[in-house]
C-alpha cells in the first residue's frame, strides 16, 4: 500500500466523518440524528484501520475495536433516550425539547 | 442518508456499513471487518429497527423532515467542510510504511496486554451505558408507583 | 512612686470599657463585682503613692509625662503630677468613690440588670475622669477629665430615664455647667497663648510676665468655669435640681467630688489668682455670698437631698472664700473633710430614708433614730462634723481654719468673719434641724433593718474620717503648703460657739413646726433665690425672642409663659422651670398641638436656628445654582448608555442559546473546526 492510497482513504474517512457531522447537524430526527452519528464515527475507524494497515501496528485495530464499543453503547443510550423523549414530549423532533432555551 | 423515511435510512447505513467492511478487508484487517459487521450491522442495525418499528411512517411526517431539512442545510454543510478541512489540507507526506497485514492474534496480545487498562475502561463504559439504559428505559408506571 | 500615677484611673477606665463596651450579657453579680472592684482599685493603687509622700517626699512635685505632642512650635504634654494637692485631692476623690461604689452594691441591688449596668459603667467613668481632673498636670489631661464629668453628671443625673424631671434636671446640669465650661475653656486658651505651654508649672512660672489687664480676664474667666462646675451663685441653679440622680451618685457627683472639681482648679491655679488680686476678692465674695444664701435656703429645705444639695453650695462657698483671701491649702483641706462627711450624710440619709419608705422629705424621717439606729447615729456624726461642733469634730478644725483665713485677711477680714460665721450658725441650725426630726419617736412601725456590710463598711469609715479626721487638719495644711494661723481667743471661742448656737436654734426649729412653716414661708419670696427665673427672663426669653425675628417665627414662645407675678415660690421653682424653658426650645416636650402637627421637630429645631438656617438657605442656593445645572448630568448619562447598551447585547445574547440539540451541536462543531483551524495554522510548514 502506497502512501497515495493511505491519503486517499484518510481522505475518504474524513468524508464519511463530514456526512455524519452534517447529518447530526441538520436532522431533526432523533434517529436521523443517530444514525449521522454511526456513520460519523465509521469515519475514525476507517482512519484507524487504514493507518494501522499502512504501519503494520496491532494499535490500529485495538483503537477501532475501542471505537466499536464506544459506538455501541452510545447507540444503546441514544436510542433509549430516543424512546424516553418520545414518550415525554410526544414528538421525535429534537427541536421539540428546547426547555434549556435562555 | 438523508432520507425522509427512517428505513430507507437504516438500509443506507446498512449499504455503508457493507462497504466499510470491504474495505476493511481490503486493508488486511480480516478481524475488524467481521467484527464490524457482527456488531454494527448485526447488533446495532438490529437495534435500531426495532426501535423503527415502534415510529409511525406517516407521509405527513416524513413530508415535515424534508421541509425542515430543505430550509437547513447550508449552515450544517459549511461547518462539516470547515471541520474537516484542515484534516484535508493538513495531510502532508506519511512516512513510508510495511504495508502488512495485522493477524487478530497480534490484535488479541496487544488488547489483553498493554493495553488491559483501555479494555476495562471500555468494559466500565459498556457496564455504565447497560446501567444507564435500565434507568432511562424504565417505564413511568413504575416510578408513579415508587412515588 | 510617681510613676505609678497614670496606672490609677486605668482599673475604673477598664471597668468603664467591659461594662459598657463588652458584647456579653452579664449577670448582676458580675456588673457589680466589676463596678465595685474597678472602682475600689484606684484607691490601693494610690495608697503606696500617699504613703511614700508621708514623708515629704513629694513637696516638690514630680511631673510624669505621659504623652507628647510635638506641634512644632510648642510640646503639647499630657502629665500628671504627684504633689500634695493632687495626692491630698486624689486619696479623697478615690477613697470616697470606693466607699460610694460599695455603698451602690446595697443601694441599687433592686435596679434591673441593664440600669444597674449602665450606672456601674457611668459611675466608673465617672471615677476615671475625677482622678484624671485631680490628678492632672496639664490644661489637656484636666479639661478632658472635666467633660468626662461633666457628661457623667449628666447622664447619671438622668438616670432614671423614665422621669421627665430626672431628665430635665439632668439636661439643666449639663447646659449650665456647658455655658462655665466654655468660660473656663476660654480662660485656659487664653492663659496658654499668653504663657506658651499647655503645662500647668510652665503656665504658673509664665503668670509673672503676663500684663495685670490680660491677667485680670483670664483669671475671671478660668473663676467663672470653676464656679460654675461647683454651683456657686450664679450658676448654682443646677445643683438642688441634680438630686432628682440616684443618692449614691448625690453622694459621689454633686456633694463629695464633682462640685469640688471647680475647688481643685482653682487650688490648681492659685498662684494665677494670688496675681490678680481684684478677681480674687470677686472670687471671695461669691464664695461668702453663696456659703450665707445657701445656708439660708438649706434651713428651709423640707427635702433632705435637697437640704445636703444646698449645704453642698454652702460648704464649697466657704473653700472658695479661703481660696477668694488666698488661703488655698486651706481650702484643700476643708474639701477633703467635707467630702467625707458629705457622702456619710448622703449615705446615711440614703439608708433612713429608704427605711422611711423611699420618701427623702425631711417629715419622714420621723422617728429614724428606732428604725436606723445604726444609720441614724452615723447621720448625726457627720451633722455634727458639718456644723462644726468644738474640738471633737473634723468639720471644726477645718472651718475654724477658714474662718480664721478669712479674719486675717486684711482690712475686709472682720466683716467676711461675721458673716461666714453667720452662715455657720445656720449650718448647725439646717444641721441638727434634720437630726433633732429624726430623733422623735414616732409609734410608726419600725422597718426591716436594711444594710448588711455594703452599707456598715462605707460608713464607718466616713464617720471615722468624720470624727478622727480633725486631728490631721493642721497637718493637711501643712502638707499642702499652708501656714498656720494664729487666731485671737475671742475669735477662737466665737467660733466653737456659733455651732452651738445653730443647734440651739435647730432645737427651736425642729420643736415649733409652725414658727419654722412662717420662717420658711417668708424666706421663700428672698429675690435671690429666682436666679433660675431671671435667667428664664433675662436670657432664654430674649434668646427665644433673637431666634423668632432671625428665624421668619418659626420658634414659637410658649403659651403658657408665666408673668413675673404670679411665679412660685423659691422650692417650687427649681422643678418648674427647670422643665420648662429649655424643654420646649431643644428637643420639644411635644405638649404644643398646634404647632406640633404643622411643622416636624427638625424643621422647628432649625427654624429657630439663625446659624441653621443660613446653612439650609446656603444649601438650598448651593443646589439651585450649582447642582441644578448639572441636573441632566451628560457623564451619567452617557454611563446609563453605556448600561442600557449592554443590557441589550445581553439580551441578544441570551437568544442564542435556543435549547435546540441542533444549534448546540452546531456550537461544538464550530469549536471544533475553530481548534482544528488553529492546530492547523500553528503546525503550518
Amino acid at each position: 500500500m502506497t502512501s497515495t492510497a493511505l491519503t486517499g482513504i484518510l481522505i475518504v474517512a474524513a468524508g464519511l466523518f463530514a456526512i455524519g457531522l452534517f447529518g447530526v447537524l441538520a436532522r431533526r430526527g432523533i434517529l436521523f440524528q443517530l444514525v449521522a452519528l454511526e456513520v460519523a464515527l465509521s469515519g475514525p475507524a476507517l482512519g484507524f484501520i487504514a493507518a494501522g494497515a499502512y504501519h503494520a501496528d496491532a494499535q490500529g485495530q485495538g483503537m477501532f475495536i475501542l471505537t466499536l464499543t464506544l459506538a455501541a453503547a452510545e447507540v444503546a443510550v441514544g436510542l433509549a433516550l430516543f424512546l424516553r423523549i418520545r414518550r415525554a414530549a410526544g414528538s421525535d423532533d429534537s427541536d421539540a425539547i428546547s426547555r434549556l432555551k435562555g | 442518508m438523508t432520507r425522509p423515511n427512517a428505513v430507507h435510512a437504516l438500509l443506507y447505513l446498512v449499504v455503508t456499513l457493507l462497504a466499510l467492511a470491504v474495505s476493511f478487508f481490503a486493508l488486511g484487517a480480516a478481524f475488524a471487518a467481521v467484527l464490524l459487521i457482527m456488531i454494527y450491522a448485526g447488533a446495532i442495525v438490529v437495534l435500531f429497527v426495532f426501535v423503527v418499528m415502534t415510529l409511525p411512517t406517516a407521509p405527513e411526517a416524513m413530508a415535515r423532515e424534508r421541509a425542515a431539512l430543505n430550509r437547513a442545510w447550508p449552515l450544517p454543510a459549511i461547518m462539516s467542510v470547515l471541520v474537516i478541512a484542515p484534516f484535508l489540507f493538513g495531510l502532508g507526506e506519511v512516512a513510508p510504511g510495511i504495508a502488512a497485514p495485522v493477524s487478530a492474534q497480534a490484535v488479541g496480545r496487544l488488547l489483553f496486554g498493554p493495553w488491559a487498562l483501555a479494555i476495562e475502561l471500555a468494559s466500565l463504559l459498556l457496564l455504565a451505558g447497560l446501567i444507564g439504559v435500565r434507568h432511562i428505559g424504565r417505564s413511568d408506571r413504575v416510578r408513579g408507583d415508587r412515588r | 512612686m510617681a510613676a505609678m500615677l497614670p496606672f490609677v484611673p486605668a482599673p475604673a477606665l477598664l471597668g468603664f470599657l467591659i461594662l459598657a463596651l463588652a458584647p456579653v450579657t452579664l449577670s448582676r453579680g458580675a456588673i457589680m463585682t466589676i463596678g465595685i472592684v474597678a472602682g475600689g482599685l484606684p484607691a490601693l493603687l494610690l495608697a503606696p503613692v500617699v504613703m511614700s509622700c508621708v514623708g515629704g517626699g513629694c513637696d516638690v512635685p514630680t511631673i510624669v509625662p505621659i504623652l507628647s505632642i510635638d506641634v512644632g512650635a510648642f510640646v503639647a504634654q499630657i502629665a500628671m503630677s504627684l504633689d500634695p494637692l493632687s495626692v491630698v485631692a486624689g486619696i479623697t476623690v478615690a477613697l470616697v468613690g470606693a466607699l460610694v461604689l460599695i455603698y451602690s452594691g446595697a443601694y441599687m441591688a433592686a435596679e434591673p440588670v441593664p440600669d444597674l449596668r449602665r450606672y456601674f459603667a457611668q459611675m466608673n467613668l465617672f471615677l476615671a475622669g475625677m482622678l484624671a481632673v485631680v490628678l492632672a498636670a496639664d490644661a489637656l489631661l484636666l479639661f478632658l477629665g472635666w467633660e468626662i464629668i461633666g457628661l457623667c453628671s449628666f447622664m447619671l443625673i438622668a438616670y432614671y430615664a423614665k422621669l421627665p424631671k430626672a431628665i430635665a434636671a439632668g439636661r439643666k446640669a449639663l447646659v449650665t455647667t456647658r455655658v462655665a465650661d466654655t468660660f473656663l475653656l476660654a480662660g485656659l486658651m487664653l492663659l496658654f497663648l499668653q504663657a506658651g505651654t499647655t503645662r500647668f508649672d510652665g503656665m504658673l512660672a509664665a503668670v509673672k510676665q503676663i500684663d495685670a489687664w490680660q491677667l485680670a480676664p483670664i483669671a475671671g474667666l478660668i473663676a467663672l468655669g470653676a464656679l460654675g462646675k461647683s454651683a456657686q451663685i450664679p450658676f448654682h441653679t443646677w445643683l438642688p435640681s441634680a438630686m432628682a440622680g440616684p443618692t449614691p451618685v448625690s453622694a459621689l457627683l454633686h456633694s463629695a467630688t464633682m462640685v469640688a472639681a471647680g475647688v481643685i482648679l482653682l487650688v490648681r491655679l492659685a498662684p494665677l489668682f494670688a496675681a490678680a488680686p481684684e478677681i480674687s476678692a470677686g472670687v471671695a465674695a461669691i464664695g461668702i455670698a453663696t456659703a450665707a444664701l445657701a445656708a439660708l435656703a438649706a434651713v428651709i429645705q423640707r427635702d433632705v437631698k435637697k437640704m445636703l444639695a444646698f449645704s453642698t453650695m454652702s460648704q464649697i462657698g466657704f473653700m472658695v472664700l479661703a481660696l477668694g483671701v488666698g488661703a488655698p491649702a486651706v481650702a484643700l483641706a476643708h474639701f477633703a473633710i467635707h467630702a467625707a462627711f458629705k457622702s456619710l450624710l448622703f449615705l446615711s440619709a440614703g439608708v433612713m430614708s429608704h427605711a422611711a419608705g423611699g420618701s427623702t422629705a425631711i417629715a419622714a424621717l420621723h422617728g429614724s433614730r428606732d428604725r436606723q439606729p445604726l444609720a441614724f447615729w452615723s447621720f448625726a456624726i457627720g451633722a455634727a462634723s458639718l456644723a462644726g461642733l468644738p474640738v471633737v469634730t473634723a468639720g471644726w478644725y477645718s472651718k475654724e481654719a477658714v474662718l480664721a483665713a478669712a479674719l486675717t485677711s486684711g482690712a475686709w477680714g472682720a466683716p467676711l468673719w461675721i458673716l461666714a460665721a453667720l452662715a455657720a450658725v445656720l449650718t448647725g441650725t439646717y444641721a441638727f434641724r434634720v437630726v433633732f426630726i429624726a430623733a422623735t419617736a414616732t409609734g410608726d412601725i419600725a422597718a426591716p433593718p436594711w444594710g448588711g456590710l455594703a452599707t456598715l463598711v462605707p460608713l464607718f469609715a466616713l464617720a471615722f474620717v468624720a470624727v478622727v479626721g480633725g486631728l490631721s487638719v493642721d497637718a493637711l495644711i501643712a502638707f499642702a503648703g499652708g501656714a498656720p494661723h494664729e487666731l485671737p481667743v475671742l475669735a477662737t471661742l466665737l467660733g466653737a460657739a456659733v455651732p452651738i448656737l445653730g443647734a440651739v436654734l435647730a432645737r427651736q426649729l425642729a420643736g415649733d413646726p409652725q414658727a419654722f412653716a412662717q420662717i420658711s414661708a417668708r424666706l421663700r419670696h428672698l429675690r435671690i433665690f429666682r436666679v433660675d427665673t431671671l435667667y428664664y427672663l433675662l436670657l432664654v426669653r430674649n434668646f427665644r425672642r433673637i431666634t423668632k425675628v432671625l428665624g421668619n417665627a418659626e420658634a414659637r414662645e410658649p403659651h403658657d409663659l408665666r408673668k413675673p407675678a404670679d411665679l412660685t415660690p423659691i422650692i417650687d421653682v427649681v422643678e418648674r422651670v427647670s422643665d420648662d424653658p429649655l424643654g420646649r426650645v431643644f428637643g420639644g416636650t411635644g405638649e404644643k398641638p398646634e404647632s406640633a402637627d404643622r411643622d416636624p421637630d427638625l424643621v422647628r429645631f432649625v427654624g429657630g436656628d439663625p446659624l441653621g438656617r443660613l446653612l439650609t438657605r446656603f444649601a438650598r442656593v448651593f443646589v439651585r445654582d450649582f447642582v441644578a445645572r448639572f441636573y441632566p448630568d451628560r457623564i451619567d448619562q452617557a454611563w446609563m448608555h453605556f448600561a442600557g447598551t449592554l443590557g441589550e447585547i445581553w439580551a441578544g445574547a441570551r437568544r442564542v442559546q435556543t435549547g435546540r440539540l441542533r444549534d448546540h451541536s452546531l456550537g461544538i462543531a464550530l469549536g471544533c473546526a475553530g481548534l482544528l483551524l488553529f492546530a492547523w495554522g500553528t503546525s503550518w510548514r
